[in-house]
Order: structure tokens, then sequence, then C-alpha cells
């Protein structure tokens, strides 16, 4: 059995194409999952669907054995946690402290835990030094690791970014996904974006365009498949497009070369 | 430039009065309003306000910050002052002024008014001040200048009890003040909404639902500043297309602020929904049973300004009962 | 020269004892012209960029220093002579999500909100003009902006500065947000503004893939100074500088960098800032076509 098990799944919005058609997979414990698409492709569908915040047309989402509906979301949203794309939005504490609390409130946490996980999780995604600082003098990418904090204090198996980086600055980015990086392991991740080289961090990546699963595979088979990527309208990686035009065209030390970029690409 | 946003009038600092529990600042606050409302007497109020300043003093807020706090109520103040002082006829008469109020006075005093409704906007600062300067002059030159023929010819009187009571009202205003300046300078909108949350738990039992009306008054704390950032945004953006909102005809400027106003609503709406969908997904049932970060608890300094503020209640009703002080 | 500025600075608050001033951004001099400029301005977050931008619409007016837009002087001074309009009418300033300024009931009446306001003729023909410029098909001028896809409504708020025409466009990071495609049709857009239209362009951005493959010129600005004003290739050249304001390089001259070391090609020119240049200058140093 899958921790996540998503079937079927279909949702149409009133008046909309439908934003996502009959969508499934699997995701294992321990997994960390890129789903990938353009704006519109139903990715962030896709992910209030799986946290229970959207219900889906038709299909299921199974979460450790559970099918999430109303009467089970309430015990099932434990094991779930969600982080949003825009950082101001998702902040529902007047400090940090606050912020962190609100689940662990909601959850019905006695006080003392409540601030041992305040203070561990916060030191986690660095963020130990702010927790009485508001959030009109945090950066972007603290407050989306306040986010962090906050689902992890929780205590969830199962996490998803819902584009959670796509309203950063590099900087913000960088401090954002290495404090995910940190969860390797340890949680569950389902990890939405369109940018290609954030899904290198990923085991696995799924592509959606149109509301369709157009490719499930593991990350670095996944960035081979141009034309999917490309007819998904996504961008393919620049060592990529290299490769591609070296053996298009061909180069003299042309393999030595494609050799070279591959390992760039490892790297990361 | 985010961190000059301050929504409130907290004052950081770290004294005795910040460290007290909100309740009981909130509570103390109340009792003592009403202690001030059940004084007649002009010394006990002298008193009363002796003991604010004192505790005013204690806090290490600046006196400067409390006098801001009166004032934007300069004007009505002295407009009060002055009513009562003219108008109160009992007690000993102890001045009497003369005013004539001839043709020539008549035409001066309206083309003051005149010159001053026309200038007044240009005037930044102490405008209160200048316009009480102009009145005095009036009011002089109508003392000692007599030329022209006489239209009527007036007297003020004042009386003692007219000036006590006079100054027993502007003194029991600005005590007034003080004391909700205590308030809102030493504890945080947030603190005040905890300490709101538990006092207002009761009501819970006639099932009043307070809990979401803190939650809502939290949520709003949160993100007035947010969108306050906003508006700033929403309006430099509509100013870099031209939208003039200091002139231009009424029509153009109905247009501006419709540009200003629609953005927001849009703005504000969906912000509501992303927060919506974050509190639910973090498992935020509304009527639900929650825990708190907060955990209010009387400490010693609690239970003694309970004391003292209850005392004072208790003195200044059996004063008023026994004696009608 | 269309914009001047010379010892600009700024401060959000001027403190009582002068000493104490923070500024946002001090004793800026810089020279743009109204004509075929392509420039990005690069800086981290708290660097002075939106300051500074804003300035050059004047929107937020220099503390000290002056800035002279065509001939009219916008400093302390005469803050109260200055003609806001005509200043704004020639520069055009687009702000991040510039999405969130729309607000009237049609996407025609929405583009046209600007024009009217500087008091332009033929508001309707310049606001069609724009739409078409931005890809705006003509079956929805009449619909709701607010029932637009986030990417249309961008370029309805683009439009909707273009309108008026302006000489110089402004752009704070206008691409934030968007998916790849999204962000290259309205780069490549910029790019026809600048190439067919002869607007001079400046771009605030993060994203160093941009200020290589679109931008001739790059200012840099850290901690509200200038540190970098010229070419784009010459900043790229400077080891020291990038390394010093953590600047990143552009994919493809990251990856030359890496071929040039390990394949020891002492004349590659690695400063190519698309796939194609890249290819071409692998070609004309290695040669051949075969394996």
């Amino acid at each position: 059995m899958s921790l996540v098990e998503v079937k079927n799944v279909s949702y149409k919005y009133t008046n909309r194409e439908n934003a996502l058609t009959d969508v499934s997979f699997n995701i294992e414990k321990g997994e960390f999952v890129c789903v990938l698409g353009h704006n519109g492709s139903g990715k962030s569908t896709l992910a209030k669907i799986i946290v229970g915040l959207l219900k889906a047309k038709s299909g299921e989402v199974i979460i450790d054995g559970v099918t999430l509906n109303e009467d089970t979301i309430d015990s099932v949203r434990q094991k779930l946690g969600i982080v949003f794309q825009n950082p101001d939005n998702q902040f529902v504490g007047v400090t940090v402290k606050d912020d962190i609390a609100f689940g662990l409130e909601n959850r019905n946490i006695e006080r003392s835990e409540m601030l041992r996980r305040i203070e561990y999780y916060s030191s986690l995604v660095d963020m130990e030094d702010f927790l009485d600082k508001n959030p009109e003098n945090l950066s972007g990418g603290q407050k989306q690791r306040v986010a962090i904090a906050s689902v992890l204090a929780c205590e969830g198996e199962i996490i998803v970014f819902d584009e959670a980086t796509s309203m950063l600055d590099p900087k913000g980015v960088k401090e954002v996904t290495n404090a995910i990086k940190k969860l390797k392991g340890q949680k569950t991740v389902i990890y939405i974006t369109h940018n290609l080289d954030e899904a290198l961090f990923c085991d696995r990546v799924i592509v959606l365009s149109k509301g369709v699963k157009v490719l499930d595979e593991k990350v670095l088979d996944a960035f081979k498949e141009k034309d999917i990527l490309k007819s998904a309208s996504l961008d393919i990686l620049d060592s990529m497009k290299l490769i591609e035009l070296i053996e298009e065209k061909g180069l003299s030390k042309g393999k030595e070369i494609e050799e070279i970029l591959w390992q760039l690409t490892y790297q990361k | 430039m985010n961190d000059k946003i301050v929504f409130g009038q907290y004052y950081q600092s770290d004294s005795w009065l910040h460290k007290l529990d909100p309740r009981v600042k909130i509570i103390s606050v109340f009792s003592l309003m009403i202690s001030l409302f059940i004084i007649k007497n002009i010394y006990l109020l002298l008193g009363f306000m002796f003991l604010v300043l004192l505790v005013i003093a204690s806090t290490k807020i600046p006196f400067v910050k409390f006098l801001n706090s009166i004032k934007m109520m300069t004007f009505v103040l002295l407009v009060t002052f002055v009513l009562q002082v003219i108008f109160r006829r009992d007690g000993e008469l102890l001045k009497s002024f003369e005013f004539n109020l001839t043709y020539m006075n008549l035409v001066i005093i309206i083309v003051s008014l005149f010159v001053w409704f026309l200038i007044n906007k240009y005037i930044k600062y102490f405008k209160t001040f200048v316009f009480l300067v102009i009145v005095l002059a009036l009011f002089i030159l109508q003392y000692y200048v007599s030329y022209s023929p006489l239209i009527v010819k007036y007297n003020i009187n004042i009386y003692s009890n007219g000036l006590i009571m006079a100054s027993y009202i502007v003194l029991r205003i600005i005590t007034l003040l003080f004391l909700s300046s205590l308030l809102t300078f030493s504890t945080k909108p947030i603190e005040l909404n905890n300490g709101l949350d538990y006092l207002l738990k009761p009501l819970q039992k006639l099932k009043v639902k307070t809990s979401i009306f803190t939650m809502m008054v939290s949520i709003a704390l949160r993100f007035i500043p947010t969108l306050i950032l906003e508006t700033e945004k929403v309006l430099k953006a509509q100013a870099s297309r031209g939208a003039d909102f200091k002139e231009g005809k009424l029509s153009a400027r109905v247009m501006q602020i419709v540009s200003l106003i629609v953005p927001m609503f849009v703005i504000a709406y969906k912000r509501a929904y992303d927060l919506a969908d974050a509190m639910e997904a973090r498992g935020y049932i509304p009527e639900g049973k929650r825990t708190s970060i907060y955990e209010l608890k009387y400490k010693f300094l609690d239970y003694f300004s309970y004391v003292i503020v209850f005392l004072i209640l208790a003195i200044t009703i059996f004063l008023r009962v026994k004696y009608a002080l | 020269m269309a914009i001047n500025l010379s010892k600009v600075s700024f401060a959000y608050y001027v403190p009582r004892k002068k000493k104490n001033i923070k500024y946002a951004v001090k004793d800026i001099n810089l020279s743009i012209g109204d004509k075929d400029e392509f420039i990005t301005i690069v800086g981290h977050t708290g660097s002075g960029k939106s300051t500074l931008v804003q300035m050059l619409n004047a929107l937020l007016i220099p503390t000290d220093g002056c800035i002279d837009i065509s001939g009219k002087i916008i400093s302390k001074k005469n803050e109260n002579k200055i003609k806001l309009k005509e200043v704004r009418k020639k520069i055009g300033l687009v702000f991040q999500f510039p999405e969130y300024q729309l607000f009237e009931e049609t996407v025609l009446q929405d583009v046209c909100f600007g024009p009217k306001n500087f008091g332009i003729t033929d508001v309707t023909s310049k606001a069609k003009k724009a739409l078409e410029l931005v890809g705006i098909k003509e079956d929805i001028y009449n619909e709701s902006p607010f029932s637009l896809s986030g990417g249309q409504m961008r370029r309805v708020a683009i439009a909707g500065i273009l309108a008026s025409e302006p000489n110089i466009l402004i752009f704070d990071e206008p691409t934030v947000g968007l998916d790849p495609l999204g962000k290259k049709e309205l780069l490549e857009l910029l790019r026809k503004l600048n190439k067919e239209e002869h607007k001079t362009i400046i771009l605030v951005t993060h994203d160093m893939e941009i200020v290589g493959e679109y931008s001739k010129r790059v200012i840099v600005l850290d901690n509200g100074d200038v540190v970098y004003d010229g070419d784009k290739t010459e900043l790229f050249k400077n080891e020291k500088l990038v390394k010093e304001h953590s600047l990143d390089l552009p994919n493809n001259v990251k990856m030359l960098k890496v071929i040039k070391e390990k394949l020891s090609l002492d004349n590659l020119d690695i400063y190519k800032y698309n796939t194609y240049d890249a290819y071409d200058e692998l070609k004309r140093v290695l040669g051949g076509n075969n394996e």
C-alpha cells in the first residue's frame, strides 16, 4: 500500500474546461515527487484535492489507507501539510511564534508541548531568532520558512509545496529549497512547480499538461523527454538544450562535452 | 521602509505596566474610568489625576506621547472650557468684561473670519492655535476699541463656580484620555485581544461565539498593516497611470477613487480566499475547541493591582454616597 | 540624454538629527537615453532598486540631489512646482503584479484610463494599438478584465501603460509568478518594444538569464550604491565584482566556463547568452561535425 494514492481524479470548475482529467499516481513513503506543469495545467487544483481543500468531481484520494471524504478529512489532515505560493496570505499569526502555534492550537496541543515544538521547528528552518517578529518585517524567503516550520510543527508525514518559491528572489528560493532538502528521508514531499531545475532535488517527476498526466519518470530520465516537456509548454534545462543541438548538428568532441554537461546536471 | 508601519500606539518598554496581565489592565482601566465619573469634588479629582500622573511617570513612556494624545482634543477642550466659563452663572462674580460691538468692529470680525477661511489650508502648523489667537484678538479689539457707531454692548461675566466647573470637566476629560492611553501605549493590540478573549469566555456558556469574534480581531490586526502597504502600492500604480487624487474635476476624481477601491477589493478578496484555505489546511474549525499559546496567569503584581484599583473604586463610591464628594 | 541623475539620494524617513539618516539610495549619478536602450537593474532585495525606479517616475522625490527629465528638474526644492503628469506621461512604470491595478468594466476602458488622465487625444485608437502590441485580440476588448487569465491580465495592464506612449518603460520584476512560456512571451514583447518601437526599456530583475539574453547595459545596485554601470559582458568578466555582490552567472556562461576548463580550450569565448550562440562558439573552436 502506498502512502498517497491518487485514483482517476477529475475536477472541473464551473464554466471552465476540465482542470484535471483522470489523473492517477501513487507516492511511496519518504519519496520526493515533483509535479511540473505550466500555469493552468491543473497542478494547484491537484494540490488542493490532495490536502482536501477541494473535493474531486470523480475519482478518489487515499492517504495512508484512508479515503478522503467529509467524515475522514479532519483526522486525515493530521498527516497532511501544505505550503502555498503567496508568503503573505498564509501567515495567520501576528508574530512568527503565533503563526507556528496556529496549527497546534487547532489540534489542541498542550501549551508546554507547543513551546517545545515552536523552538525545535523554528531552529530547523533557522528562524529561531525571529519568533517575536511581525510578518511585515520579514523577507519573502523568511515568511516561507515560517510556513514550513508551521507545517512541520504539526508533525504530519506528507508535505505539499504549491509553487512555494515562485514569488521569491533567488536568495529566498535558495533558503527555502535548502530547508526542504533537509526533510529528505524524514518526510514525504510533493513539490509543485513550473521550473524544471527545481525538480532536481526530487526523486521523481510527474508532468501535467492541460489537466492530464503526460509523464511520470525518475528525475534524470524525465529530463531526456524533451518532446513531452516541450509539448507541455515547459522549458527544458539549458544543458539539455545544448546537448540536443550538439546531437542534431554534430560537434567534434561532442561526446566529451555531453558527458561534462550531464555531470553538471547531476551535481546540482 | 516596511518597519515604519506600526499599527496601534504600542510603545516598547519593559516597565511594570507592560508586564501586567492584559486582563488586569482592561478591567483596571474600566473601573478607574467609573471612579473618575463618580468623583464630584475637584480636589479629589486633582488627587486622582495626580495618581494617574504618578503611574505615567513610573512607566518610562515619554510624557510627550500622552500630550500628543490630548493634542487632537485641544479644540474641543478649549471650547468646552470657554462655554462653561461663560454660561455658568452661580457662585461668586469674579470679573465682568464689557465688550462693544460697533459697526467697524463687526466689519473687522467678518473680514478676519473670511480671510481665515481663505488662508487656513495653507497653514501647516499650530492651526488651532493661530485660530484661537485670532479669536482672542477680536475680543480684545471689542474690549478696547469703541470707535464708530455702536450696535450693541454686551457683558461676559465670570463666576467662581463656572471656572471651577470648567476646570473640573476639562481635567476629567484629560484624565480619561491619559487612562486610555496608558492601556494602549503599554499593551500590544494582540495582547488586548487575548485579554478580551479570556475575559469574554464566560459568555460562551450563554452560547455567544466569543472565540470567533476574537479570531476575527486577531486576523484584522494581522492584515491591516499588509493592506496599508497594498493600498500604497495601488495608489502609486494608478498615480503612474496619471491618476491625480488631489486635483481635477469631480467626475475625474470619482473615477480615480474607483481606480483605487476596486483593486483593493480584488486584492482583499484574494487574500481572504487564500487565507481561508491556509487556515482550513492547518486544521482550523471555526467553532471547534482550541488550546492557546498565550497562557494568562495572574502573578502577585496582578493581584496587587486589582486590590489597589478596587480599593480606589470603593473609596470613591463611599465618598460620593456618604459625603457627596 | 533624457534622464540625468546627479548626486541623488533618498531616505524614507528624515530624522531630526541628519546624522542618523538612513538612505535607501545614496549619491547616484546616472544618464539614461530616451531611445533604444535596454537596461537591466540588478541587486538584492533592499538594495534600493525599487526606490530608484520610483524616483525616475517622480513617485518619490529625491531627498538630496536632482533628477533632470528632459529639461524638467525634479528635486526637493521645487517639489510643489513639478508637473508630475508630464513626467509620468513620458516615463511609464509597470509595477510588480500590474494585474492588480485593473479596475474598469472592460479591457478597453481600462487601457484608456492612463491616456485619458494625461489628456491625450485619440484615446481609443491609442488604446487599441497598445492592446494589439501586447497581443490581446479584439474579441476580448469588451470583456471584463477580471474574467481573463493571469497572463492576459498582466498584458492588459502593460497595455494600460503603453497606451500613453511613453518613451521610456520601466518594469519592476515583470516575470515574477509567470511560467516559462509566459515569461518568454513577455520578454519577447519587451524586446519588440525596444527594437521596433525604439523604446528605452529599464528592467528590474533578479534573473541573470534575462540580463544575459536581453539587456545591453547593466546597473548593479548594492546597499543603495551603484556599484557597476556598463556592458553586461564586462560585468561577467569581472570575477571579483561578481563574487563581491554575490551575483550569479547566466547558465550558458557557466556551462561554457566548465567546458573551457575541462577541455582547456583557451580561445573559447564563454560569454554567450543563448544555446545557439554557445553551440556556434563551440563549433568555431572545436570545428567539425563528426563525433
